[in-house]
């Protein structure tokens, strides 16, 4: 019987392109049919969808203090930066 | 300012001179300076690099400002010179670590993973809705604090494949390892991360209940 962790094994592999295609239809049927396999892939578009909606917010919003330039390395940056002109 | 008494091709000269002036790199580093250096530091977790890294951008985008088009937004563009930098960065970090820093137990261990003498054999379920949750404002803050906590090398080849879309192949090539193996990585990587948002998402919210 294919186990979750064995489709998921061969669907990551790089030599799934060299399976029979029996095989292969066999693999997505099983993800097809598993809810195992569909909760983990939910869960893994879920992260995608949130690296994406995080990417959106950190652009647009002020960031909380502790993740702010120093002082110090505003001061040095500016420096450099009127050298440069 | 009032233009009345001079010609249209003196006003044209004068509000060139203005915006050049108005890309100032002081206007940049005060608009943008904070923003990408939140940029560079969630994805490289130090502080020193990106702190070299906004300085780099700035000066890259100075000497190549007459390209600006002006098609994107300043912000975006000065972001994507910075992204370029990080990749190059991770790139050359990830060769330093060796693959012996982390157990590289294989598949066996991540899909089934012991955990208290009991084999986990399904993904365990979301204790919340993750996409109810992009809406607050503090998942956000909970977010960078958990990838933050992610193991170095889970935490690079997160950054690269989820938040800076790089293609499996060629983070393949730049971690040197096999597609099997960074699936693995990657697997954990989520389930660490999926972890650390339950735990301290769902604590903030029953804090905030008990309030």
């Amino acid at each position: 019987m294919l186990r979750c962790k064995h489709v998921a094994e061969a669907l990551a592999d790089k030599r799934y392109w060299e399976l029979p295609l029996h095989r292969r239809i066999g693999l997505h049927l099983h993800v097809f049919l598993c809810f195992l396999c569909g909760r983990y892939n939910r869960q893994i578009m879920a992260l995608q969808d949130a690296a994406r909606h995080y990417a959106a917010y950190e652009l647009a919003e002020v960031p909380p203090s502790e993740y702010r330039l120093s002082p110090e390395a505003r001061e040095r940056i500016r420096r450099k930066l009127r050298e440069e002109t | 300012m009032i233009y009345a008494n001079i010609s249209a091709h003196e006003q044209d000269k004068v509000l060139m001179a203005e915006d050049t002036h108005t890309i100032q790199p002081d206007r940049w580093l005060e608009e943008h300076g904070d923003i990408l250096y939140r940029y560079a530091y969630v994805r490289l977790r130090d502080h020193g690099a990106a702190e070299d890294l906004v300085q780099d951008t700035f000066v890259a985008a100075m000497k190549a400002r007459e390209r600006y088009a002006g098609r994107s937004s300043e912000r975006s563009w000065l972001v994507g010179i910075l992204r370029h930098k990080i990749i190059d960065y991770l790139r050359k970090a990830s060769r330093e670590i060796k693959l012996d820093d982390m157990d590289t137990g294989g598949t066996e261990n991540s899909f089934i993973v012991r955990e208290m003498g009991f084999a986990e054999w399904r993904p365990p379920k979301w204790q919340f809705n993750p996409r109810k949750a992009f809406e607050q404002k503090e998942f956000w803050g909970v977010f960078t604090h958990c990838l933050e906590a992610l193991d170095r090398r889970l935490h690079t080849a997160f950054v690269l494949k989820e938040m800076e879309g790089v293609s499996t192949k060629e983070i393949c090539q730049e971690l040197e390892v096999e597609p099997t193996y960074l699936w693995v990585i990657l697997y954990r990587a989520r389930k660490q991360l999926k972890t650390c948002l339950e735990k301290n998402w769902l604590q903030k919210i029953s804090g905030k209940r008990n309030a």
